[in-house]
């Protein structure tokens, strides 16, 4: 017995051994065809737990282990194409064999209903009470909770990480992208639930036919009524310094507003914000009228390339208000606001170098400006967006009224300057999309009207020689008046030819312009006007009918796309007192065409050739002088001006992402005909008379800039290098002489950036210039600039960053150094960023730059705002 | 509704352009459909981001990838149905761009898929897989399901597979069980996937496989490509993209950004 126990005891695990059979065999069909891809399984007998299996390969052997203690196995064949096999087999190693028959089977279909949260239709709903968290605020807080949403800390929303493309209150778009304002200061309390709208497009009469991914955002409310807000308050010293942003809201489910006062006198320019809010379709904006056409000028000192808030001595306050009303019939209309009134003052020096080929010119300058500006912008918007139609009418007005004054002291002599160039500006901008045929038919119109008197002033009067020979003017008055009308219609749509895309859109744009302009001189204290030849009296009328048509062709890594736009323009000038002007009628073709090809994973190589056909714009025409500034008296009586440019460009380069080492190389030819040559007049007190003459001429540029760059993960840096060549060559004319001059211009930055530790990250750069300037080929002008830029960013903890900026600038013997300190701490919890800036600690007091053209340099000294200690915070009520 | 009169876009799409951009490799015979729920973010447990797998099981070979990724292939060589907006932004948000055939070429695993912007492809072995049955038996949605487990990638898994569907198939690289997987998630719970719908094709529609250029290497190098650009997002795109070090503040962010997907479903090669 004990033996036994014993014996059992030493077996058992043998036993178990002994069990693990090897099952292999075959499955072939009923021809003999090897079968590959069938399920093989193997149950204890009677029962349906697999306890092995095999999937046959392609020469349809299999081979499985089992480990039963049962005397027999039951094994099974199953397929898609064949006839279940099911058999008893003895436990024990052995081959198998199965000859399985055809046969057609039906695979019924089955869903499995995905765990989801409520859903109906695209529409995703969360109720807000049940994700809102104990020290959440703002409707942003609570969406950071939402499964499926994310907030970044720009205040972009995320869905399934894609931005959302519309955020709504109740249905209605008030602030089209800058929704931030309303996440982020609408308090969660006042929302009853957040709507995902998947797929949403938002134009209605698109949506059964452009698919669209992102989702939108609605909110719905739980009062009819809602009312909240934001305020940022800052200060600094020397001299008193503030920042202020308040910003108080309104939304019922018909109306809704949103009102922003912000102010500063920090050197921030708040009036950014209504440029970056237009940002505007590039395709659409093409052969528009300049927005703001600056005829007259006071002489202004050439800013600084660096942070504005260093140099912009200002005081500003805008005023910015966004309603919107839901009207009967789908309609909708919105307004959107904005009054900036905004003080500056400018301070610094200039000195101008001319270069002939006789003799070299110097002017020294040292000026003083005042700005005072008023700026009101409206734009009201009605939308109709409905399945049938779209429909999108934007009209807008802006109007500015403004007084700009300038001392002046010229190689130690004073003058005044002083200019007012009011603007007011009416323009519609229409989009519509309805169905013709089995098309879509796109059809834009813009209509624009403008007018700007503008008025120059400049004491003691200057060009006496041409203006008073002998004689001493006291003071020169440009007065100048230019009314513009300028209407543009097409229609468009997009169809498929054999793998091409082509978008071919047909328009008819006509604009109509009247300058007016008189020169008035002060002598003996009488004003009077000026002879003929300072006055203008100039209409034009500008036809242009054009056919666009875009092709593009993609196959496998190559892509081919051609732009053909052909036009048809008729242009007429007349100018009644003066007994001049021009017809001109062009039919203008200008191709272009581009290949971009992928040669492997890392090689890469595009080419571009375009020859564009340019007129000159309408307003630089002017058969009489008009005195554009204290400096400058200009005729243009030539032709309008017209260039026919080749541009050629090859770009390669080598990305190598394993290694992280990225290289690219592009070169760029322009060859430009020009068939008008402006004639500088170049007086011994610095003035400059302008003409225009008809005499062909052709300039040539070349561009060439290489780069590289290497990433290296053991020292946790990025090294690379940026060099750039250009050259350009043309004819000039100065005081009668026609000379060649040519440009030539270096420019070499290397970069180290580094990840010093997890929470700081480092960062060198330098930027070396040489700038050469030839006459005839002799250098007459070599500038050299170098600078050095050193940061440190860090972020010490979640919220906390601190960031240490040093420039330092060397032109020719001048030296600037810069130091910028800016910490900042954000309490998440409460929503609260808490700042501070202490800029320009070395109290750096000017910068000077340079500027240079064909045969002039220009040197400006531009004094700065002093070391200033800044503290704000940003907070919600 | 929307989805589905665009997918017939779609198929009409690939019938007319495939050859360009696509290659046919094999007949479709089944389609499937998978929820996968995925923690992309370790730090954030509990923070569930929702995609679709496709399955295409052909004859010979299959293929899975992401519903948005398939879609955005069927745009791409569709180049623009009658749309007179280029600007708008009508491409799917792609989350996963991995593209897994199986027994293509013959034998072989080909899985295609990208690091930021660049497309890698590699080979593994088709029997990819040691399978562990468990005597576990449940029901889901009708059908009677099997456990078995496996250790793949870093992570531990538990598939239930169908062996009434008798597809030895199933999301992603998963396959070789006797019988189609029906839901596969690894012991975390990082990554989850359920079958939506599993029917047969009705349609001619193929298997393809992509003619792009790829950059060709091992699934060990491109693990370590990919673990280097989430660990240092910031240093790799400087390296393409020197402009990126004026905005230290944005530069942070996008590592913040890519940092919040640090949990990819392989953590390492075999």
């Amino acid at each position: 017995m004990r033996f036994s126990w014993f014996f059992c005891l030493f077996f058992l695990p043998l036993q178990a051994l002994l069990g693990q059979i090897t099952l292999e065999g075959r499955v072939v069909s009923t021809q003999g065809e090897a079968l590959h891809n069938i399920n093989i399984l193997i149950y204890p007998p009677g029962s349906n737990v697999l306890i092995a299996f095999a999937v046959s390969d392609q020469q349809g052997r299999w081979r499985s282990t089992v480990n039963s203690a049962a005397d027999s196995l039951d094994i099974e064949a199953s397929s898609i194409h064949y006839r279940n096999e099911r058999r008893r087999i003895a436990n024990r190693s052995q081959s198998v064999v199965f000859e399985l028959v055809y046969e057609v089977k039906e695979l019924s279909t089955f869903t499995i209903k995905a765990p989801d949260i409520e859903r109906r239709g695209d529409t995703l709903s969360y109720l807000v009470s049940s994700f809102a968290r104990e020290h959440n605020r703002s409707i942003a807080d609570v969406l950071q909770n939402m499964p499926g949403i994310e907030v970044e800390p720009s205040g972009r929303i995320l869905y399934q990480g894609e931005p959302i493309n519309r955020f709504y209150v109740e249905g209605l778009d008030l602030m089209g992208g800058r929704y931030g304002m309303v996440s982020r200061n609408m308090p969660h309390r006042s929302v009853a639930a957040v709507e995902i709208i998947e797929n949403h497009q938002p134009i209605r009469i698109l949506e059964e036919r452009v698919p669209s991914y992102q989702a939108a955002l609605n909110l719905k409310l739980k009062r009819e009524i809602t009312t909240t807000g934001t305020s940022k308050l800052g200060s600094g010293i020397s001299p008193l310094l503030w920042d202020a942003n308040i910003t108080p809201m309104t939304f019922t489910k018909k109306f809704q507003v949103v009102n922003s006062y912000q102010a500063n006198n920090a050197g921030q320019d708040a009036a950014k914000q209504l440029t970056a809010l237009t940002l505007q379709d590039m395709r659409r904006s093409a052969g528009r009228p300049r927005e703001n056409p600056e005829m007259l000028g006071i002489q202004t000192i050439a800013p600084p390339d660096f942070n504005e808030s260093r140099y912009l001595d200002n005081n500003i306050h805008l005023l910015n208000s966004n309603a919107l009303l839901r009207l009967s019939n789908d309609f909708q209309l919105r307004a959107n606001l904005y009054y900036i009134n905004d003080s500056q003052r400018q301070q610094g020096l200039t000195y101008r170098t001319l270069y002939s080929p006789a003799d070299t010119l110097f002017f020294a300058e040292s000026l003083e400006n005042r700005l005072h500006d008023n700026y009101l912008q409206g734009e009201f918007t009605l939308n109709r967006n409905v399945k049938e139609n779209y429909l999108d009418n934007k009209l807008r007005f802006n109007t500015r009224w403004d007084s700009r004054r300038g001392q002046l002291a010229i190689n130690d002599e004073g003058l005044g300057q002083s200019l007012k160039h009011p603007f007011r500006n009416l323009s519609n901008d229409l989009r519509s999309i309805k169905p013709v045929g089995k098309h879509l038919v796109e059809f834009m119109s813009f209509v624009s009207y403008d007018h700007s008197p503008q008025q120059l002033q400049v004491s003691p009067g200057r060009f006496e020689q041409v203006l008073s020979p002998g004689g001493e003017v006291e003071s020169l008055r440009q007065e100048l008046d230019l009314k513009r009308f300028f209407a543009d219609h097409s229609a468009g749509f997009t169809f498929g030819w054999k793998g091409i895309s082509i978008s071919p859109r047909l328009g008819f744009a006509y604009r109509n312009q009247s300058l007016e302009s008189s020169l008035w001189q002060q002598q003996d204290e009488q004003w009077s006007v000026s002879s003929e030849a300072f006055s203008n009296e100039l209409d034009g009328e500008h036809y242009r009918t054009y056919l666009q048509t875009d092709l593009s062709y993609r196959k496998n890594d190559l892509t081919l796309t051609a732009g053909l736009p052909l036009s048809w323009q008729h242009i007429s000038l007349d100018d009644r007192r003066l007994q001049q002007g021009q017809q001109l009628s062009r039919t203008l073709f200008d191709p272009r065409l581009s290949a971009d090809y992928r040669l492997s994973g890392f090689w890469r190589v595009r080419g571009s050739w375009s020859f564009s056909n340019s007129l000159g714009d309408m307003d630089g025409v002017h058969y009489g002088y008009i005195l554009k500034n204290h400096r400058s008296l200009q005729q243009n009586a030539a032709p309008l001006s017209e260039t026919k440019r080749h541009n050629l460009s090859a770009f390669v380069s080598y990305r190598n992402p394993i290694t992280s080492f990225f290289n690219s190389l592009t070169y760029f030819y322009s060859i430009s005909d020009y068939n008008l040559m402006y004639s500088n007049q170049v007086q011994a007190d610095g003035t400059t008379i302008l003409q225009a003459l008809e005499m062909p001429n052709t300039g040539y540029s070349h561009n060439l800039t290489g780069q590289t760059s290497k990433y290296f993960s053991s020292a946790k840096s990025t090294v690379s290098f940026r060099a750039s060549y250009s050259h350009n060559r043309r004819q000039s004319l100065l005081n009668q002489q026609l000379f060649e001059t040519s440009n030539q211009f270096i420019n070499l930055s290397p970069q180290i950036n580094t990840r010093i530790t997890e929470w700081l990250r480092g960062e060198y750069r330098a930027n070396l210039s040489y700038i050469q300037t030839y006459i005839e080929s002799n250098r007459s002008s070599n500038i050299s600039m170098l600078r050095h830029f050193l940061d440190f960013h860090a972020f010490p903890r979640s919220g906390h960053y601190l960031g240490l900026t040093t420039e330092y600038y060397r032109h020719r013997n001048n030296e600037h150094v810069f130091v910028d300190l800016l910490y900042r701490y954000t309490i998440r919890k409460h929503r609260v960023d808490i700042e501070a800036r202490w800029l320009n600690i070395l109290n750096t007091d000017t910068y000077t730059t340079f500027q240079a053209s064909a045969f002039s340099v220009v040197e400006s000294t531009y004094i700065l705002r002093p070391s200033q200690v800044f503290l704000s915070a940003r907070f919600s009520f | 509704m929307k989805i589905s009169c665009f997918l017939l876009l779609v198929f009409f799409a690939i019938q007319t352009n495939a050859q360009d951009y696509l290659t046919p490799v094999d007949k479709i015979l089944f389609k499937g459909t998978y929820n996968l729920w995925y923690q992309p973010d370790t730090t954030r447990p509990g923070k569930y981001q929702r995609d679709k797998v496709l399955l295409q099981v052909g004859e010979n070979i299959s293929k899975s990838l992401s519903l948005n990724l398939f879609l955005r292939d069927s745009i791409i060589m569709h180049v623009e149905p009658s749309v007179i907006w280029s600007d708008m932004r009508i491409f799917p948000p792609v989350n996963f761009y991995f593209q897994v055939m199986k027994n293509h070429p013959q034998g072989k695993i080909t899985t295609v898929d990208n690091v930021f912007t660049d497309v890698y492809t590699y080979t593994e072995a088709f029997d990819l897989f040691d399978w562990v049955l468990t005597g576990e038996k449940d029901s889901i949605s009708g059908y009677a399901c099997q456990k078995a487990t496996t250790t793949f990638a870093g992570r531990d898994w538990i598939a239930w597979f169908s062996p009434e569907i008798p597809v030895s198939d199933g999301p992603y690289k998963f396959h070789g069980l006797p019988g189609l997987i029906i839901r596969i998630y690894d012991t975390d719970h990082h990554y989850n996937f359920d079958l939506e719908s599993f029917r047969p094709e009705e349609n001619q529609n193929n298997v393809l496989f992509t003619k792009r250029t790829l950059i060709p290497t091992t699934k060990k190098v491109f693990l370590e490509a990919l673990k280097h650009f989430l660990r240092n997002a910031a240093g790799s795109i400087l390296a393409g993209n020197e402009a990126m070090a004026e905005h230290p503040e944005s530069l942070e962010r996008i590592e913040r950004a890519v940092s919040m997907f640090n949990n990819p479903i392989e953590l390492k090669a075999e």
